[in-house]
């Protein structure tokens, strides 16, 4: 992974707030894809790396939606749960995330795909070694 | 200050290269510059997809469904990243050009037989992977024609060897003749004429002028570089891609493994509309089949060496469109998939399928999102007659002919790669393709540009 976290410093910056709802919502998906038998594994944050770094790299007519619909999915589970995605407990979190997969606007089914995909990708390469 | 270079080439992919190792063989002074850097990172990880594809391999085009595209952005351009399997245009494609486009013919012969030489084009020297044997294995029971692609790789006594990309050969060669430079991670946000001469200006802040420019910027930066410059006559309009759909296989064997690497058996039987091969197949790869495929998921950890991937693509008949969008670095890339492509490629999957099962695998996962897994060759019927756009998953690795080359009025370049109106500017690349040509387009890439340099320099000696 040194190679991923070398790029990552050469990235764009991102406002924390964004990086806090992009980073829970890339552990949600791993730890759904791969639950852990005891406590989170560390292999969760590079995979939260590397979808920063690939978020810094999309086309910025792809990542300026992007950005809106990460702040709309953090944010708006308020209206649900009383609080941001950020501070949910796994359960809710999974649960969010599962509300948006179903969602019958294919934007909202996209946005979780992308994130999904690349989590999911990263996390099964690590495999690989 | 302004730097002048009689030839610049912009791109260092498969256009780029073979133009830059020609014009400099034959005493001509170059500037190639590329957009990427050189790196040396293992294949089809995900550190590649982040440090030699453009936009780190996050790419789709516009419109319903969305196809998923992946372009080179690295010294020696797609050639680093693809699988490298060999073909010569089909000769049908050929003739389809000459009456469509006014494509004007050569001798083929000598020019691909050139290329093969200085590729070492060559079948594998070892026995394929299991999976890639499969295709073999399907297309033989059903009586179909199956057969092994050549590669451009230097195999060595181990087998193994080296894939012959543009980095190892023409570029290479090209700088080694000291008539040839290379500046790297220089992007090119415009060209525009000054004078007698073409002004490059990268985004850096640099700036040449040559008396020569040639884009080899592939199917999308091409004429999005021209746009941008404001010479967009024509361009840009009539993309063409090969639409893919994927489909993962689930035997009772193992076929897959940590050293796999390439596949090499394409399936030919119905050639060139559609074609059947094999991807590369890593746990990462399997596990983004699984995105519409719960159950393949839940056995990619244990049950990854008994999966490869296998796909069908078919020659895509619409029309793609590239352009600019205001304060943007990066282009909007739109794609009609229409009902016919999504039809072939449903007739496609189906036979995939029959071919798979005829080749022993248990389960086949179509990416088609809500689809069941196929537990059978009876399962093959509950496949959709057209592949539904709103949960199909297409994605594509050849994309050309987005200024497509012919003596037509359509064609904004001639038949030689000359930009129509616009001396001294010169087009070799994917773009020039007059439309989808069925087969892994590299070699063409290669050949038009060869020839189209040939011509430059018997025109300008």
């Amino acid at each position: 992974m040194t190679g991923i976290s070398l790029i990552l410093s050469e990235s764009v910056a991102m406002p924390r707030s964004l990086n806090a709802i992009v980073s829970a919502l890339c552990t949600t998906l791993a730890l759904q894809a791969r639950p852990p038998e005891g406590a989170i594994p560390r292999c969760y944050n590079p995979v939260t790396r590397f979808v920063l770094g690939q978020f810094s790299n999309t086309p910025l007519h792809m990542r300026a939606p992007l950005t809106l619909a990460i702040y709309l999915f953090g944010y708006s589970s308020v209206l649900f749960y009383g609080k941001p995605f950020t501070l949910l407990c796994q359960r809710r979190r999974e649960a969010w995330v599962a509300r948006w997969k179903a969602a019958s606007l294919s934007p909202f089914r996209d946005f979780i795909r992308y994130f999904e995909g690349l989590s999911l990708f990263l996390l099964y390469s690590e495999n690989d070694d | 200050m302004t730097e002048f270079v009689p030839h610049i080439v912009i791109g260092s992919g498969p256009g780029g290269a073979t133009t830059a190792y020609h014009l400099s063989r034959n005493g001509r002074e170059v500037l190639v510059l590329e957009e990427g850097e050189s790196v040396s990172v293992e294949p089809f990880t995900p550190e590649e997809m982040l440090r030699t594809y453009r936009s780190g391999g996050i790419t789709a085009t516009v419109g319903k469904p969305l196809v998923q595209y992946v372009e080179g952005c690295t010294v020696g351009g797609g050639s680093e990243i693809n699988s490298g399997l060999y073909h010569r245009t089909p000769e049908e494609i050929l003739q389809f050009w000459k009456r469509e486009f006014g494509l004007v013919q050569t001798d083929w012969e000598p020019v691909f037989r050139q290329i093969e030489k200085d590729l070492s084009v060559s079948l594998m020297a070892h026995t394929p992977p299991k999976a890639s044997l499969k295709l073999k294995e399907g297309a033989e029971a059903l009586g179909w024609s199956a057969q092994e692609i050549p590669r451009w790789h230097k195999y060595g006594n181990t087998g193994t060897g080296e894939r012959q990309t543009m980095s190892k050969t023409y570029l290479k060669w090209a700088l080694e003749s000291g008539r040839c430079r290379l500046e790297s991670k220089r992007r090119v946000v415009s060209i525009g004429r000054h004078g007698s001469h073409w002004r490059v200006l990268s985004v850096c802040g640099k700036e040449w002028e040559t008396d020569h420019l040639f884009l080899c910027c592939g199917a999308i930066y091409t004429p999005f570089l021209l746009q941008r410059s404001g010479l967009n006559k024509g361009v840009g309009r009539t993309l063409s891609l090969h639409p893919t759909v994927k489909l993962t296989a689930l035997f009772d064997e193992e076929v897959n493994d940590d050293t796999m690497g390439v596949c090499v058996h394409q399936v030919k039987e119905f050639a060139p509309q559609m074609s059947f091969g094999c991807s590369i197949s890593k746990p990462g790869h399997l596990a983004l089949a699984g995105l519409d495929q719960p159950d393949l998921l839940r056995r990619v950890d244990f049950q990854w060496k008994q999966m490869a991937v296998y796909y069908v693509n078919v020659l895509g008949t619409s029309h793609g469109r590239v352009r600019t969008v205001p304060a943007s670095p990066d282009p909007v890339v739109s794609y009609r998939v229409t009902d016919r492509e999504l039809g072939e490629l449903a007739v496609g999957l189906k036979r995939l399928a029959r071919l798979l099962f005829a080749a022993g695998a248990q389960r086949l996962y179509p990416s088609i999102t809500g689809q069941n897994p196929l537990k059978g060759p009876s399962g093959v019927e509950s496949l959709p007659e057209i592949l539904p756009a709103e949960r199909s998953r297409l994605m594509t690795v050849h994309l050309f002919g987005s200024c497509a080359a012919g003596e037509r009025d359509i064609c904004p370049v001639d038949s030689f790669g000359n930009l129509k109106g616009y001396p001294g500017l010169h087009i070799h690349d994917a773009a020039v393709l007059c439309s989808a040509p069925g087969v892994n387009p590299q070699g063409t890439v290669m050949a038009l540009a060869y020839r189209s340099t040939l011509d430059f320099l018997e025109r300008t000696a």
